[in-house]
């Protein structure tokens, strides 16, 4: 997929970049192929957005983000409404103190085990729910079997 | 954590009765103002649940920045003012709403030492 | 003994700071020749030798893409100083040492600087310096701009690289490259470091293209695989820039997120830009507001002055009238250019301007412009040469020229007495609604302006934004000041005697022939006779001459106004010559001063020339749109 595309808090590995006017210069800066890249926080209206090369922040459009074609990394986290039905462990709640009430009250909270069921629907601990679009892109998670993997290589 | 709760309350508060002190004096924009960094510290009160530590003073540090930044300027307008005499005009006066501010400018200056003191040490990322 | 030293490294490393350390004061800011790139030199002697520093533009590599990167380039390709000293932020080295080691190429007597070391310390960061200049096989210099540690040793390696000769050994390629690069490195004349310029060409660098070797054809050899190959080159750099932090520098797994924390605030998706509005309001206030007791201080003491002397005589006239009013508005300005400088100032030593550029790019991108330009156009509402002046910042040469031609049209609050004036006189009972329609239509015409001129002068080329967003650090007052000293004094230098000319003339032509009366002037003569070419627009000759004075500084067509019609009381202009007036007063010519700015910051007279036609035009166009409207409506 393309940089712009990848929501924040993720990490990605770069695979390639087009050519063009300012690849000179993604590339001085770490853009390059194998490097991982975090993506941070976007503007006010989704444009631009900050990304993290090494240790330096760097601003990109999305048009520039675009020239960039990344596949996310295997320890990043990512929003429920990213990823296909499985069982995951729930890295980090983003929003306020409400949502987090609300969504603790249904089972999810930082630490626990769910799984995304393919109707989109959450079971938890507690049950099965209905998660609004809105509450789901809140909740980032790491893929179980990730974690399996890493576990086995220890 | 209880004491983070607490510095917001006593910052939201004072800010917002500062605020409408402004625009009982017909200062609007001013009020408008004060009441943009009021909700700084409102905002704040959404990060209480998050494990990270700095996420939940940033609303207090920030906050307490623009309070001593606005402060700031009130206290430079004042003394700049005071060059008025010399060419017999007035001077400005401070109203109350102006000596609030720049009192809790001054909480929010020990606000900010405060908080860098204890933010200097490092924090674990996501442990 | 004359010592040259080139500072070179990324943008927000402290280069500055690290230079005004090294040469304090004695610093001249000046522009790089046919180009807006701002060029600061300094000198400062050291154990009987002279070190003449010069602080090249912040970059992220030697492949120029852009004026900057090519300017330095070029400084240090043909012009090499004596020592070239890289400087590497300790906290984000990787894309410093990958600078490094392009630098290494060109085959220049390099100094490794480790700059911000207190702050490496205070995150518990552990740097080997020994084994670091193993591996870069350079000297290696740790220091801290902020807290001065480590200067007195730069000053020391620079004498002390002075002397040497060798040069470090350079990166192998690989076989694949290497052969290219032989291949390539014939190509071009031996007085060139061929190694670097056959290194560049690879990586697609089109200004190395021009120093090719007449009638050679490069492309066979060049082919398909460039793009890959420059990509294997940049990996290659960084891979070796890897190693040697993996060795030489000891991280915690602590990270601070501080940053990001606060940028939680500042860029936040419902108060980010409110906050920004807010700090805007409160630092035009400081500005004008606040400094306005200094200002009225200074313009009562030049009153005083002026009723000292009395105009009676032709001489008395002319210095009062003439050179004391001059030098006054000159002088009044100081206090509200330094205030703004130093607000200014501070947004960028904290870090808070590229925040600020992050957060409005969005809207800047339909102007063909980036987020970096909205601040310097913002400038321009309070006074249209500080925005003309800070334009200096921005790191993009045709962004620089774009908002440089653009920012006559922001509505300079000189313009505020006039419109007052006029708004008084045909809308009285409408101001705010007037007030509110002049401000917007200067937005709309500024943006208009930006895109006309991004297609004529600037070829429809978009700028990109690749904007690095620094640490928020607490800005450093002697930074702050010289800062606001260096540009409060070249605005002082550039814009003052261009107003100081500007009010004799104005007097001289209201004064002669006829000092009693103002009708039989060569102001009026001149007025009287341009009249013709105005009166589509319906203005009278009175109206014709103050806008010619109006041309030396927006607020003398107020008092121009007065002294033609005897009193503003005896105004009477209808309702669409007034609407007609205001338009045109909106952009038909910047100020004298404000081209005096554009001039030396473009360093050339074609910009200005084309401010002047391209206003004069477009203002024109529009108040005529605006005078047959308006007879229609009306």
């Amino acid at each position: 997929m393309r940089l712009a595309e990848v929501p924040e808090g993720a990490e990605v590995e770069v695979l390639s970049v087009e050519e063009s006017e300012i690849t000179p210069r993604l590339r001085a800066v770490g853009v390059l192929p194998g490097v991982r890249i975090e993506v941070l926080k976007s503007a006010p209206m989704g444009d631009p957005k900050m990304y993290r090369i090494f240790n330096k922040v760097i601003s990109l459009r999305n048009s520039e983000a675009n020239l960039i074609e990344v596949q996310v990394s295997e320890d990043s986290p990512l929003p429920l409404t990213f990823v296909g039905p499985g069982d995951y462990k729930v890295e980090y709640i983003e929003g306020g103190k409400i949502a987090r009430m609300n969504l603790a009250s249904i089972g999810i909270v930082e630490g626990a085990v769910i799984r995304l069921l393919g109707d989109r629907r959450v079971q938890t601990d507690k049950g099965i729910y209905d998660v609004g679009f809105g509450k789901l892109s809140k909740v980032h998670v790491l893929p179980m079997k990730a974690l399996f993997k890493a576990d086995n290589a220890k | 954590m209880k004491s983070v709760t607490i510095t917001l309350w006593i910052m939201l508060i004072t800010s917002i009765t500062i605020g409408i002190g402004y625009l009982f004096e017909d200062d609007v924009i001013f009020g408008i103002i004060i009441f943009i960094f009021s909700t700084v510290f409102l905002l704040g009160f959404r990060e209480l649940g998050k494990p990270s530590y700095s996420y939940r003073i940033a609303h207090i540090y920030v906050g307490s920045i623009l309070i001593a930044m606005t402060a700031g300027y009130i206290l430079a307008s004042f003394l700049f003012s005071l060059v008025n005499l010399i060419i017999g005009e007035e001077m400005m006066s401070l109203k109350i709403s102006d000596m609030l501010l720049l009192l809790l400018g001054v909480y929010s200056s020990y606000n900010i030492y405060r908080l860098r003191k204890t933010a200097i040490r490092p924090e674990k990322k996501n442990n | 003994m004359v010592i040259t030293v080139g500072l070179v490294g990324n943008p927000n490393v402290g280069k500055t700071s690290l230079f005004n350390k090294l040469v304090g004061a004695r610093q001249y800011v000046a522009n790089w020749p046919g180009v807006t790139v701002t060029r600061v030199e300094g000198a400062t002697t050291y154990k009987e030798h002279t070190l003449h520093f010069i602080d090249l533009p912040g970059i992220y590599t030697l492949s120029a893409t852009s004026i900057d990167e090519r300017v330095a380039r070029d400084f240090l390709l043909y012009t090499p100083p004596n020592v070239t000293v890289v400087i590497i932020d300790s906290l984000s080295p990787e894309q410093g040492i990958y600078l490094l080691l392009e630098t290494l190429e060109l085959n220049l007597n390099v100094i490794a600087v480790f700059n911000v070391i207190d702050e490496a310390k205070k995150n518990g960061i552990k740097i080997d310096k020994s084994s670091l200049e193993t591996h870069l096989r350079v000297p290696v210099v740790l220091t801290s701009a902020h807290t001065g540690e480590g200067i007195e040793q730069l000053f020391e390696t620079i004498l002390a690289t002075f002397k040497k000769t060798n040069r470090a050994k350079l990166l192998d390629y690989g076989p694949e490259i290497e052969s290219k690069v032989s291949e390539l490195e014939n190509c071009f004349d031996d007085i060139y470091n061929k190694r670097f310029l056959a290194l560049k060409l690879i990586e697609g660098d089109k200004f190395a293209r021009e120093l090719l070797k007449k009638d050679v054809d490069v492309s066979s050899i060049l082919d398909g695989s460039a793009s890959n190959l420059a990509v294997k080159i940049a990996k290659t750099r960084y891979d070796y820039a890897l190693n040697v932090l993996n060795s030489a520098m000891r991280k915690n797994e602590n990270v601070l997120t501080s940053m990001e924390a606060i940028d939680h605030v500042f860029t936040h998706k419902y108060i980010g830009i409110p906050i920004f509005f807010a700090l805007m309001y409160l630092a035009f206030n400081f500005t004008f507001k606040a400094s306005e007791p200094l200002v009225g201080l200074i313009e009562a003491g030049f009153q005083k002055l002026t009723d000292v002397i009395g105009s009676s005589t032709m001489l008395t006239s002319l210095i009062s009238q003439g050179i004391i009013n001059g030098v006054g508005s000159v002088i009044s300005f100081i206090p509200s250019i330094f205030a703004l400088f130093f607000a200014l100032g501070i947004m960028e030593e904290s870090g808070y301007l590229p925040r600020i550029a992050f957060l409005m790019d969005k809207a800047m991108y339909s102007l063909k412009l980036t987020g970096r330009s909205f601040m310097t156009l913002l400038l321009g509402f309070g006074c249209n040469v500080s925005s003309v002046m800070a334009a200096r910042g921005l790191s993009d040469e045709r962004e620089r020229v774009t908002t440089i031609l653009v920012s006559p049209f922001v509505s300079c609050s000189a313009r505020i007495p006039v419109y007052l004036m006029i708004i008084g006189i045909a809308f009285p009972n409408h101001k705010a609604e007037a007030f509110f329609v002049m401000y917007l239509l200067s937005i709309a015409l500024t943006a208009l302006s930006a895109r006309i001129i991004n297609k004529v002068v600037m070829k429809g080329e978009s700028i990109p934004l690749v904007m690095e967003l620094p640490r928020y650090r607490f800005p450093s007052l002697s930074n702050v000041a010289t800062y606001m000293w260096n540009r409060g004094k070249h605005f002082l230098q550039k814009a003052g005697t261009i107003i100081l000319v500007a009010s004799i003339i104005v007097w001289g032509l209201s004064y002669f022939p006829d000092p009693t009366n103002i009708e039989n002037s060569f102001a009026a003569m001149i007025g009287k006779g341009l009249q013709f070419i105005f009166a589509p627009l319906g203005f009278q000759w009175q109206t014709v001459s103050a806008l010619l004075f109006g041309g030396a500084a927006k607020e003398i067509i107020v008092s121009s106004f007065a002294q033609f019609y005897g009193g503003i009381e005896n105004i009477v202009i209808d309702p669409v010559i007034t609407a007609t007036l205001m338009v045109f007063i909106l952009g038909y010519i910047p100020c004298f001063a404000t081209l005096a700015a554009i001039k030396s910051e473009t360093n050339s007279l074609k910009y200005p020339i084309i401010s002047v036609v391209y206003s004069l035009f477009i203002s024109y166009v529009l108040a005529l749109c605006v005078a047959v409207v308006g007879r229609m409506i009306l």
